[in-house]
Order: C-alpha cells, then structure tokens, then sequence
C-alpha cells in the first residue's frame, strides 16, 4: 500500500550513514582530533573528501563520528521523552478523571514553555553536558509523547478485553502496558521516528549554542558551531554537515512517512 | 585589572576590560573583556621612568611625536606613511565592538574605552608608539629626594576643549582627584602610592611625591589632566586632546570632533571621527566587506585576509599574552614533572600558525615581545617541543599510563575555545587526554579567576599600564591577580628587588630573571601574543599600531586625491 520508492531513498541515505559511521570510527586512517599534515581550512581532496577543518583535522572523520554522537543524543532524548510520555500518558487515559485531569495539566504545563527555551533553563540549573542535554531535551519531548499515548489508549479504554481484564483483577500497570501497549505500537513507533528528526535537530541547536558533548568529541551541531565563522573562506566546511543533518533528517520523515502509508 | 583578551568581548570584573576582539577574538572574541593587567612602562627607547636620566627634552619628544610609526617592528605589514602626505579635513568611521564603560578618564577600566578616550585626554606623559614615555602636558621632568619624589614642568599654552588654559591647579586637582588626595576619594588605583601633589608657580611645575621608590610612575602619569572642578565628565568630556567629545549615543556611536586650538601643530588631520559601535565582529564584517567602515581595530585572524581589497592591514603586538594556565594547587598540576610535560608536549609555533596565521608570535614566560628591553628573548629558542620526553616525565611522576585533564574555556573567546581543541590534539601525542569545559563569561571570571576553582584554563591577558611590574607582579604568591597559584619565594624576592632598582639596567635583569623563572617552574604554559590586526581603507594614511590599547587618531589622515 505505500509507495516503495520514498523509503528506497530513506534506506539508502541510512545505508550511507551507517557507512560513513563505518569509517570514521574504524577504517578513518586519521585520528578524530588529529592535526593533519594537509593544513587547515583545505578544499575537498582525494585525502581529504569533505576538506580539513579549521584546525587542520579531517572533515570526513569528524562528520563520521558527529553522526554517531549526534544520533546516539537524539536516540537518548526520544528514550526519554517516549517513555516518559508513556508513563504520563497511560494512567492518564485508563484512569481517566481527575486523573487525567491533572497528568493533562501536567503536560500542558510543559507544553507551554518553548522546548529548546525549557532546555535551556533546565542546562543552566544542572550544568553542561551530554546527560543533562538528553534529560532536559527529553523532557521537552514528553508532552507530545504523552498526548499521543493518551490520545491512542483512550479509544482502547471502552473495549470489552479491557473489562475482562478488569473483572479478573489485573493490577493496572499490567493492562496499560502489557495488554493496551502493543495495539498502539505502530502509531507510538511512528511518532518516535518523526521525533527523531525532530530530537537531531534539537540536539544540534544545542550543541550549537556548546551545550553538548565536551569537545573536542564532535557532533554536528558543535562542528557547523565551529564552521560558523568560516562560512565565507571555507564554505564546505560548514556544507557537509549541514547537509548530511538535513539529509537525514529528511530520510528519517520519508521513511516515517511510508512506514505510516502515507504518500509523500 | 585584567583584561581578556582577545577577543574584545565585554568584560567587566574585577577591572576586566575587553581586549580588543580580534581575534579573539577579540573575536575573541571580539570583545571581551579583557582582563587587564596593569602596565608597566617601558619600552623598547630609553624609558624616562629611570630616575638617573631624567630630563626629557620637548625637542626630543615632537620628534617622535610627528613621525608616525608603526607599532612594533616585526608586527606591522600595513602602510603607515607620514601624514606629511596626507591632507587635512574629512571624516571617518572607526568600528568598534564594545560600549564605552565610562566618559570620565579617572573611572574608566574597560580597555575599549581607554583606547578611544586616549584622542580626548592627556596626562604629564604619554605612551609613544614605540612603547616608550613621552613628556606631553610635561615638557621635562626631574628626579628628586632619590627617587621618592618627580618634579613635571608643565607645557606652556595648552588649552582644554572649553577654551580655558590648563593651568598648575588643573593638574594637581586632577591627580588628587585620581590619586585620592585633598579630600577626594581615589579613582584610580594603581596611584594610591603617591602621598602629595604640590604646585610650584614660580618655576610653572608640580612635585608629586610616592611612599616609595618606583621607577614605574612616569608610566602611571598618563593619567589624563582635566579642568579643576569640572563636574561634568561623565556626560561631557572635557580634556586637552586632539579631539574634543562632540556626541555619545548609548549602542550607537560615539562622536569626535577637531579640536582647532591643540597643542601640536599638523594634528589631529581629520575634522571628525566617528566611532561607530557593533554588536560584535560579525556585525562589523559586513560592511566591512563593503567598505563602509573606515578603520576597524579588531579583526580576527581568518578574516583579516579576506579584506586585502579594500583595506590595508596594519598588524602588531600589542601586549597581550595567551596562556594555558596550570592550578598550581591542584592535583595533579602540584606535581612540577607534570606541568613540564605538558609544556614540553605543546608546540607553539604550530598553535602559533593554526590559530593566528601570520597574526601571533609564539611566547613562553610571563611577557610578551611588546615589552621591549624587560622581555626575556632568549627563552623562547631554549624551549623545545618533545611529546616523547613528555611521556617520560608523566611516567616519572607516576602516570606511565598517561592522565586525563580538563581545561576551562570561556565560551565567547573562539581563540580559546579553538586554541584549547588544538592542544587537547597536541597533548593525545603524549598521553594526556584533555576534556574541555566551555563556560559563559560570567562563570569564568567568578569562579575561575575570582574563585581559582578550575584545575587548568586558557585566556589571555592585557595590561591597563604598560609597565613591567604590571605584566610579572601578578604571579608573586600574594597578589590577588595570582589565579594561578604560584608561589615562589624567589620570585617575590625579584620582583621586589626590581620595584625599587633605580638603575635601569639592573631592573630591565631582574625582569628577565623572573621570566627564567616562571618558566624553570613551569608555572603555566605561556603560549603566544596575539596581534592586533587593524583594517584600515585604502586613501587613509598614518594609523599608527601601538603596544597597547590606544587608537591614535591623531595623525591619521586621507592621502591627497584620495576619494572620501
């Protein structure tokens, strides 16, 4: 039912990151923080295929192992933010009332502050750094997650397996998670791959204001920070990872998309 | 006093003052803050802060004073021609990055602010482009009560911005007001040591006297002179310079305009200055990148040659000092071997070329190139970069596995956010992996130059007077400027050996000493000066690169013919 062709092209922007990631963490012949012979600031070149930066180390490398920081970031904060959603959103929606009157004020609370804006006020009470970035960032995450899983799980709530299940004394936890989860995954996984995208591109606005991973470890957001000021002499020193976040970014949605059965 | 540097960011502490942003950044970033230092004179020329040779001769000094050189000889690239050639009149646009902090010489510390203040206000003496002090509303000056007391005898005819002749009460009031003296309450201080200003009208001079011996007052006495009981300074600057204040528009600009009864005959050239204010370099760039900006002091490194078409670019030290400072407390930085291995793993010259191109000269003691005969220019070839013998001194202290470390960057310096990711590279060569934490302004300069809370850091420094005492007497054990926690007996004992050596010589050693020292010790890792790169439009003719923060509009001016 869904067209195969968007989620070729998602497939094979994965498959090119996976390979990019390959290589910058094991087959790369230089060091992340390595200063390169080639000197700094060069154009792309067979030695160097996306240039060097601005302190002479190789692009390619560090945009390689940006990726995998910057995904392992972004994995993190849906991690949170996703379960935390669940565990807002499903009492919310099984016991409903002022239950879910107030995990519903709760979230509408969060839901109120800008996300990067909370993330940011969160950093600068617990500090920099790559945990404090996930849990601050996942929490900006969690009103989405929650109203999702409310959202799914209430139209599960007047269905007669849930009565049953009710009239055999399960404890509540057990019926929310165990037998009302899985019929929502599909939907749930769905929205945890377009927060992906969205979860990389958070993390890289904050990595670019260097509230991320203590450098001199690269991610995207730091390294397009460090390419700022470069733009005009080096312009591919900020193009390639610009491009390779936008890229998948883009082939996060489209394989989203597909997954979803939409058209694209 | 001191000031960041580089990077002309905003500063403010403690006497913080924003270096210029150039690079550093004075890209630095640009604009920092700066943390200041305080300055010793002296200077490449004979200094007249020795006692012994006192007095100066006008002739001598308008001499040097008509003749516009260029900072520091291995600096400057750009053009300075004499502005014999050039042509009075017009006007120009000079960018800068930081807002005044004060209007009123006596309470301004930002180094932004004194540079621009510097074409306003005058003192008895002033600093000559080669780093050297000049008579200026002095015409001589004498030594007295061996060296306890100078005696200034005050130039004829100068006259303030509001017609009035600068008279001997305008100048004892104005060092009482600075000093603290006569009922006043002190506002600058660095000269709380002098005890007495007295007029003498028959011989038209003053005496000021000093609790103690120290060479290092002529320097202090740029302190600019302003009319007596003039109250107005902070709103409407009143002075004997150049130019007089004509407009301040807060986050706007700052207006300068001829001053036609100066002192000096052929200055200043232009009819008016206007010091247009920036948010930052970036800011700048583009028009720069246009051409609307006439003079710009801050550029960073990587854009400097990006702006060779339209602009000149005149370069130089200008007395300010990166370092990688060690904790001397803190483990493992209290082990000596440890602080020698990691000096031995960094290598300037490449940090040097990475980071400041042709803009910066490697350094690895306490001083800087700029100070002339204080500087200490043979350490700089003893150093050798070795990461093997690194490795051999951490196994010798007992890291044979090497150790992780972590260095503080203020975040809005990009020199030293990028100076401190190229030496975590260099040091991975010799097993020591260094993690870096960036920090906001604010947290740096409380917790770790206030605070001394931070087992390595990077920044740079800049001095408020441009004297030796100013630039090494931060690291004797108990100054409050020693946030590096150095402590050495023998260097207290040099360092109070040279304040009060009278003979110039034996001063100019013992300065040289104390930098061995600092480096024996390997108190910190000195890494470079940064130069000031100034962008200055093609037609314009006579800007001058001093060793300090000073932007002498004085003899500036456009080439005949030159489009304005």
């Amino acid at each position: 039912m869904s067209s195969p062709r968007p989620r070729r092209v998602a497939l094979l922007i994965f498959a090119l990151l996976g390979l990019l990631m390959v290589y910058a963490f094991f087959l790369s012949p230089y060091g992340v923080n390595e200063l390169t012979a080639a000197g700094k600031l060069q154009p792309p070149s067979w030695a160097h295929p996306m240039g060097t930066d601005h302190l002479a180390r190789d692009l390619l490398t560090r945009v390689g192992q940006g990726a995998g920081w910057s995904l392992v970031l972004a994995l993190g904060i849906i991690g949170v933010g996703a379960s935390l959603g669940l565990v807002i959103g499903g009492p919310a929606a099984y016991f409903g009332g002022p239950v879910d009157w107030a995990l519903s004020r709760l979230t509408d609370t969060l839901l109120a502050f800008p996300g990067i804006l909370m993330a940011l006020m969160l950093m600068t009470v617990w500090g920099r750094g790559p945990v404090t970035l996930i849990l601050a960032l996942g929490l900006a995450f969690v009103p989405s997650f929650a109203r999702i899983a409310r959202a799914g799980l209430q139209k599960l709530r007047g269905e007669n397996f849930i009565k049953r299940l009710e009239i055999m004394d399960a404890p509540a936890g057990r019926i929310i998670f165990v037998h009302m989860l899985p019929l929502i995954r599909d939907q749930y996984l769905n929205a945890i791959m377009l927060g992906l995208a969205n979860a990389l591109l958070a993390e890289s606005g904050l990595s670019f204001l260097g509230f991320g991973l203590q450098p001199p470890t690269p991610s995207w957001g730091s390294i397009l920070a460090e390419s700022q000021a470069y733009i005009f002499q080096a312009p591919w020193y900020a193009l390639f990872p610009g491009s390779a976040l936008v890229l998948t970014v883009f082939a996060i949605y489209l394989y989203g998309r597909s997954w979803q059965g939409g058209e694209v | 006093m001191f000031n960041v540097p580089g990077f002309r960011q905003a500063s403010s502490e403690p006497k913080a003052r924003s270096a210029h942003q150039a690079y550093c950044l004075r890209f630095c970033l640009s604009l920092c803050l700066l943390l200041s230092l305080c300055l010793s004179a002296c200077g490449p020329a004979p200094t007249p802060a020795d006692p012994k040779a006192a007095k100066q001769t006008e002739e001598a000094s308008e001499a040097e004073a008509s003749q516009a050189t260029k900072g520091s000889e291995q600096a400057s690239e750009g053009e300075s021609t004499d502005p014999e050639e050039g042509q009075a009149g017009g006007q120009i646009k000079v960018g800068i990055t930081q807002e005044p902090d004060f209007l009123d010489p006596h309470l301004a510390v930002a180094a932004g602010t004194k540079e621009i203040l510097f074409n306003i206000f005058q003192g008895l003496v002033r600093l000559t482009p080669e780093g050297a002090f000049e008579p200026c509303l002095a015409t001589s000056w004498e030594v007295e009560e061996d060296g306890l007391a100078y005696r200034f005898y005050l130039r004829e005819g100068v006259k303030f911005h509001n017609g009035q002749e600068m008279g001997l009460d305008d100048v004892v009031y104005s060092l009482q007001r600075a000093a603290g003296l006569g009922g006043h309450q002190g506002l600058v201080n660095e000269l709380q040591d002098i005890t007495a200003v007295e007029a003498d009208p028959a011989s038209h001079s003053v005496l000021v006297r000093q609790k103690t011996v120290n060479p290092d007052l002529i320097s202090l006495l740029t302190t600019a002179i302003v009319p007596a009981g003039y109250e107005e300074q902070a709103s409407e600057p009143i002075g004997t310079g150049p130019f007089k204040f004509k407009s301040y528009t807060p986050q706007v600009s700052l207006v300068l305009e001829r001053f036609d009864d100066y002192w000096e005959a052929d200055k200043p050239q232009l009819d008016q200055v206007t010091f247009q204010i920036y948010g930052d370099m970036d800011a700048a760039y583009l028009e720069l990148m246009a051409g609307q900006i006439d003079i710009f002091p801050y550029l960073t490194a990587e854009k400097a040659d990006s702006l060779t078409d339209k602009y000149q670019l005149v370069s130089g030290g200008a007395n300010m000092l990166q370092l990688l400072a060690f904790n001397n407390d803190r483990k493992p930085l209290d082990n000596p071997l440890v602080r020698e291995a990691i000096n031995l793993a960094i290598d300037r010259d490449q940090l040097v070329e990475m980071i400041m191109g042709a803009y910066g000269r490697p350094v690895v003691s306490g001083m800087t190139p700029s100070m002339g005969p204080y500087y200490n220019g043979e350490l700089v070839a003893k150093h050798k970069t070795d990461p093997e013998a690194a490795k051999a001194k951490l196994a010798e202290a007992g890291y044979p596995e090497g150790l992780e470390l972590t260095v503080t960057a203020p975040a809005n310096y990009l020199i030293h956010v990028d100076t401190a990711n190229l030496i975590a590279s260099q040091l991975e060569k010799a097993g020591i992996r260094l993690k870096i934490n960036n920090v906001e302004w604010g947290t740096w300069l409380e917790k770790v130059y206030a605070g001394r809370d931070y087992q390595m850091t990077i920044i740079a420094l800049t001095y408020d007077y441009f004297t030796p005492s100013d630039v090494l007497n931060r690291y004797m054990t108990d100054s409050e400027d020693n946030f590096i926690n150095y402590k050495s007996k023998a260097y207290d004992d040099l360092a109070r050996q040279a304040a009060s050596e009278v003979d110039e010589t034996k001063r100019e050693q013992l300065y040289q000493e104390m930098q061995a020292l600092l480096l024996e010790d390997n108190a910190s890792a000195f890494l470079q000066e940064p130069f000031n790169v100034t962008a200055v439009k093609k037609g314009l003719t006579g800007y001058v690169q001093y060793p300090a923060y000073v932007l002498d509009m004085s003899t500036v001016a456009y080439e005949a013919g030159a489009d304005r």
